[in-house]
């Protein structure tokens, strides 16, 4: 009787909770994901999914659905998926620049909330999600190719970190956010990164790309990697490009008894000369000292670019010098904390820039 | 019936999973939620303040080792007093019980299955609650010591794994001075209090050394001291303040970190270790109100009140509480200061006094304690 | 007639009943002068003794010693005949029949209530061999055979020591089946030898005739899916665990000796692991914790993952999972079910059949069935490398009657991770362990982990092989 009772107790329990099972072949694995805002209020997601075929590579195919909030949204998927969409496998969340004038957190929150979403995801701002994920359908490339692209770009072109889900709210959790996130454009049929946009807390500013957009790489806290090109010193038209590594920072900020905001930036690098076009012979070690302090100047200048653009043009503070006070010297961050934006307008940053060249390659 | 014998590893495993089992996904939480950048700083008090209860429950077993605390409650206030201690002693168990058993039956139900109802979960550890304590306080024991070993393991895997990981500065240091770091140490010391239970067993504990046994509570509660700094450092230094958004910020850690295993993420790992540990709180939280309420009742055997027993417990959790925000408040809030004040605490310190001034008048009857 | 009566004839006339239709007893009858009262009735069954010994050493030396034709003949004359030769007489009528056919010489004399025994017995059995069940590449080549006293002999030829006691019992109420205890009395603790004495007197059967029959009437948990008690072919095994203090029992008949109090590590270790070198021992140990690991909850980890927790998989592997399944027809449980079933019948095939034909089956059910599985659709190739893994670490395990309860739970673990995903599979898991922690073997726990156990179970060096060998309830448990 009593292991009846025990069994009754197990059957009821077994067929009762099979809700959660999901077969492999009855989800359809999301890759990417774009969010465009409709007129009236409703959001539009694209998603990629990618959809398994026996014996081949699965095949990525963009859908777009439209729905009052993003949830629903993804409910609406499947008026025409055959499938449960399945988030664990998602690489990359697109938002449009349009979205993203209206503060990304509340439209992240959808991610954030359910537990099945990955917080390493890739958040990224484009001008049109849309046209992004029909061309990658159209290369037959992934959204886990995107991500990848992302994670090279800001490896190999000192773009700062790649900024997924988690950096992103990481930042936002910061007494002063500095938020950039990787922009992606279209260049032709290619999705391309070249720059980063940035954000005034959690709204969209402007992106920076190009020239502008390098000095980031020296200034963000992060960064392990980066390279130069500068004029040759001896012959104007020719160039000479390092690769700078273990950089090595020293950042100081606070506010002096008139007032001012003071940085104090101190750079080293390690360079290594990557390609010269110019001076056949650089063994000597006075060149290399002259080369170095050519070198120094020239990120300096560079970075000042930058700078100079946070400070004059968008007036953000996107390097996060504000959280540096704070961490640093919490109380002169209270006084200032109201008017941070004109305090770092006038803010005076001294950069102090190091290099020493450590190898010239394989040729003598 | 023979009684068990605990050695001292066991002893640890059972302090250990007693404290971490609940803790190791929670506590990061609660703290940070109070304490903010400085939750690391308010483990570290916790610990310290967790030492002293050590301290006195050493001190009892010192002067009662093979007496467990209902006896102890009979001898040092008498017999009235001392049963009414007893009985409050079983509520407050199974009111923790009732938390414990919430703890797991939400924190399993948001994680692994999201769409099953929550009563699988209660009848599930219901089950198995049951089915341990039939099977004694022995296989406990060693259980517990193998699921020790997958917590720790669990626990380094994510140190190690989340070294890369780590970009926020823990600063600044006590920027909003000291009282937020003590309210903060509440959660942990009420956590780590709990090592009071293990005065229940104090008949099983292996007659050997006093010494061993002292250095081994103590050994033990610094050892998960340290695990709930350093969980609590690496959940502020990878996800910085972020964790106060955060329901399980730990659980959000593990599922940052990647590892190039067929196992690539690691939140499931740390889901599987928990569950265990859970499992095996649970059931030596349920032993221990069993045997405390056979003793109060004076019955010969405790199985029979097991399963009645069980089935209250169970509905007192199932009823407890609607929702996790409501879980984490209590927890976070109402449970710290419940049980510091009755019997993690306050309690055993009273019980440390009367005994310390009353050492020579304590009534020597021959109350034995029966498994 | 309980015994025997001092008239020869009515002891004949007893014998001759009692042994009516036991067409393999010999009865043959001395009498050279045909004179009545003077006569030596012998018996013996044929098939157990040396008859040629009988009728040289027996038979022609009484007859060269017969006494004179007037004078009576006693037993006294049997020490004549055999000086040296051990001879002893009983006068109860089951014992003698007992001994009859342990392949003793009866021999009934006129005028005496006792019958003299000699011993003549002679089987012909195997040879000692290599044991079947436990191969090892290093390490002695013998193994125990079905006849008890070769098994003492090889026992004792390794341990020529007064502490190695055999006492031997005898079990079964019909078939009076020999059993040796064996034990080192300076390392045994007096404990657990009483419990195993008294647990053997206690065995009430009929009959044995393996010595697995009365190792589940030993066990403390007869109906625990885990083995209590191991059980060895290999004499060198044998003594190293009875070195450390261990008991052997040796039934007669069985060439499986069991070893007691078990613990759940030495059904996880070989003899071998001693022999090789430390590091092959030490990697091996780990390996079949794996294996046994991996025999448990491969399966059913691969259910719950697949169905459950699709997202701690690599996306890459994920994808070639779901492209796998794409067209198969059944759901994950079902089909590792549906595969688990088919390993298991293509084993027990295997196993029953004669060598040549059982490694034909094994190859066209291995490939030809499982490859069509996966090319008609009906299982997807994930599966059957889930299941392949799953069979070969089941076989990995050194001892045959550990990998059963695998084999067994391992269908449950499947049943509730289809229900209850990996939480339920953690809960099973935890329930199995309480169990396994739960068991004792002669009160010694199954499963205990403690610092010192950890110390032997990494510093791999059998306690019996150091110097300072500790009884194992002294230091190695607990």
């Amino acid at each position: 009787m009593k292991s009846l009772g025990v069994i009754a107790i197990i059957l009821v329990l077994l067929l009762s909770s099979c809700t959660n099972s999901e077969e492999v072949d009855k989800l359809s694995l999301i890759s990417a994901v774009g969010l465009e805002k409709m007129p009236d209020n409703e959001y539009k997601i694209i998603i990629q999914y990618l959809m398994p075929k026996k014996d081949q590579e699965p095949l990525p195919i963009t859908k777009e659905v439209d729905g009052l909030s993003i949830y629903e949204a993804n409910n609406n998927l499947n008026e025409f998926l055959p499938r449960k969409p399945y988030w664990s496998h998602n690489f990359v969340i697109l938002l449009s620049e349009e979205l993203a004038k209206e503060g990304i957190r509340s439209q992240l929150d959808f991610f954030r909330r359910n537990p099945e979403m990955r917080q390493d995801t890739l958040v990224a701002i484009t001008e049109s999600p849309r046209k992004i994920l029909y061309n990658l359908q159209k290369q037959q490339l992934s959204g886990q190719t995107l991500k990848l692209i992302a994670r090279q770009a800001s490896a190999r072109k000192g773009l700062g970190e790649v900024s997924t889900l988690h950096k992103v709210y990481q930042n936002l959790f910061f007494k002063k956010p500095f938020l950039t996130i990787t922009h992606i454009f279209l260049d032709g049929e290619n999705p391309r990164i070249d720059g980063f946009s940035i954000f005034d807390k959690d709204k969209y500013i402007t992106t920076i790309k190009g020239d502008e957009a390098r000095g980031l790489g020296f200034l963000k806290l992060k960064n392990k990697y980066s390279s130069v090109t500068m004029n040759c010193l001896d012959k104007e038209n020719r160039q000479i490009t390092f690769n700078l590594t273990n950089i090595h920072k020293k950042t100081n900020a606070y506010v002096n008894d008139l007032g001012i905001f003071e940085i104090r930036l101190s750079l080293e690098f390690e360079a290594f000369l990557a390609e010269s076009h110019c001076m056949r012979n650089i063994s000597d070690t006075d060149t290399i000292k002259k080369l170095e302090k050519a070198l120094n100047k020239k990120i300096k200048e560079l970075a000042k670019k930058t700078i100079e653009h946070s400070q004059q043009n968008v007036e953000i503070d996107y390097f996060g010098f504000g959280n540096l006070l704070y961490l640093n010297h919490p109380k002169k961050w209270k006084e200032i904390e109201g008017e941070y934006e004109t305090v770092y307008k006038n803010a005076d940053i001294k950069l102090k820039i190091n290099t020493k060249i450590v190898q010239t390659g394989a040729v003598n | 019936m023979k009684i068990a014998e605990i050695n001292y590893l066991q002893l640890a495993s059972i302090i250990f999973i007693q404290i971490l089992g609940t803790s190791l996904l929670i506590i990061p939480g609660t703290v940070v939620e109070v304490a903010g950048v400085d939750g690391w700083i308010s483990q570290i008090v916790g610990t310290i303040m967790a030492l002293i209860v050590g301290m006195m429950v050493f001190y009892l077993y010192n002067n009662f080792p093979q007496d467990n605390l209902i006896i102890i409650f009979e001898k040092l206030f008498g017999k009235i007093i001392g049963n009414i201690f007893g009985f409050g002693f079983v509520i407050y168990c199974i009111l923790s019980l009732s938390t414990v058993i919430k703890q797991g039956c939400s924190i399993t139900g948001y994680i692994f299955l999201p769409e099953t109802s929550p009563l699988i979960f209660f009848i599930v550890f219901f089950l198995i609650v049951v089915y341990i304590t039939k099977v004694g306080m022995n296989a406990l024991a060693r259980t517990n010591v193998l699921v020790m070993l997958l917590l720790i393991t669990t626990f380094l895997v994510i140190i190690i794994t989340g070294v890369p990981l780590l970009n926020v500065p823990l600063k600044p240091l006590l920027s909003e001075g000291l009282f937020p770091v003590l309210k903060g140490s509440l959660s942990p010391i009420s956590w780590m209090g709990q090592v009071i239970l293990i005065t229940m067993i104090f008949p099983y504990l292996t007659s050997g050394n006093k010494k061993n046994i002292k250095t081994t509570i103590l050994m033990t509660l610094i050892v998960v001291g340290i695990d709930h700094t350093l969980i609590t450092m690496f959940t502020l230094g990878i996800l910085g303040l972020e964790a106060k958004d955060l329901l399980i910020p730990v659980y959000s850690v593990a599922k940052l970190i990647e590892i190039d295993l067929i196992w690539r993420r690691l939140d499931v790992m740390i889901m599987f270790s928990w569950v265990a540990g859970v499992t095996l709180k649970m059931s030596f939280w349920y032993f221990c109100t069993v045997l405390a309420l056979k003793q109060l009742l004076h019955l010969n055997k405790y199985e029979p009140i097991i399963i009645p027993l069980a089935f209250l417990t169970f509905v007192i959790a199932y009823y407890s509480t609607n929702n996790t925000v409501e879980l984490t408040f209590y927890l976070g809030k109402i449970y710290p200061i419940l049980s510091l004040f009755s019997y993690e605490f306050t309690i055993p310190l009273i019980m440390c006094l009367t005994l310390f001034i009353r050492r020579k008048r304590i009534s020597k009857d021959s109350k034995e304690f029966t498994p | 007639m309980e015994k025997l009566s001092t008239s020869l004839e009515e002891n004949y006339k007893f014998f001759q009943q009692r042994l009516n239709h036991c067409e393999d007893v010999e009865f043959r009858i001395l009498n050279p002068y045909k004179k009545k009262d003077n006569e030596i009735i012998f018996l013996y069954c044929e098939n157990m003794i040396d008859e040629l010994m009988v009728f040289e050493t027996l038979f022609e030396k009484i007859i060269q010693n017969y006494p004179k034709k007037n004078e009576k003949i006693d037993k006294s004359i049997l020490k004549d005949v055999f000086p040296t030769t051990s001879i002893f007489f009983l006068d109860d009528v089951q014992e003698i029949i007992t001994y009859l056919f342990y392949g003793f010489c009866i021999i009934l004399f006129p005028n005496s209530n006792k019958a003299g025994l000699v011993c003549y017995s002679q089987k012909d059995f195997r040879q000692v061999g290599e044991p079947q069940s436990e191969v090892v590449i290093r390490g002695p080549r013998e193994g125990f055979v079905e006849v008890i006293r070769t098994n003492i002999a090889l026992i004792r030829s390794k341990l020529p020591n007064a502490n190695l006691k055999v006492r031997l019992k005898k079990i079964g109420t019909e078939s009076k089946t020999f059993t040796a205890v064996i034990y080192m009395e300076n390392k045994v603790p007096l404990d657990t030898l009483q419990k195993v004495l008294t647990r053997i007197d206690k065995i009430d059967i009929e009959s044995t005739h393996e010595s697995g029959s009365i190792e589940r009437r030993l066990e403390e948990h007869p109906f625990s899916l885990f083995p209590q008690i191991v059980h060895t072919e290999r004499p060198d095994k044998l003594v190293s665990d009875v070195m450390e203090g261990r008991i052997a029992i040796i039934v007669d008949g069985s060439p499986h000796a069991l070893i007691l109090p078990s613990t759940l590590k030495m059904f996880l270790q070989a003899s071998e692991d001693y022999y090789e070198r430390y590091w092959l021992g030490a990697a091996l140990r780990v390996v079949r914790v794996f294996a046994f690991l991996i025999a448990l909850l491969l399966p059913s980890f691969y259910i719950g993952v697949t169905t459950f927790h699709l997202e701690m998989l690599p996306t890459e592997l994920a994808l070639a999972i779901a492209t796998q399944k794409e067209g198969t027809p059944f759901s994950a449980f079902f089909e590792a079910l549906l595969m688990e079933v088919f390993f298991e019948l293509l084993r027990e095939a295997g196993i029953r059949l004669p060598m040549p034909v059982g490694s034909a089956v094994s190859i066209v059910g291995g490939l030809v069935i499982g490859d069509a599985a996966i090319q008609a659709g009906i299982a997807s190739p994930a599966m059957v490398i889930v299941v392949a893994l799953t069979g070969i670490a089941s076989f990995a395990i050194p001892r045959y009657s550990f990998a059963i309860p695998l084999r067994i739970l391992r269908f449950g673990l499947m049943i509730i991770t289809s229900f209850l995903g990996l939480f339920g599979l953690m809960i099973a898991i935890i329930a199995i362990f309480i169990h396994i922690t739960s068991l004792s073997s002669f009160g010694v726990p199954y499963l205990e982990l403690s610092y010192s156990s950890f110390k032997e179970m990494f510093y791999f060096v059998r306690p019996s092989h150091m110097k300072n060998n500790k009884k194992y309830t002294e230091g190695e448990f607990k």
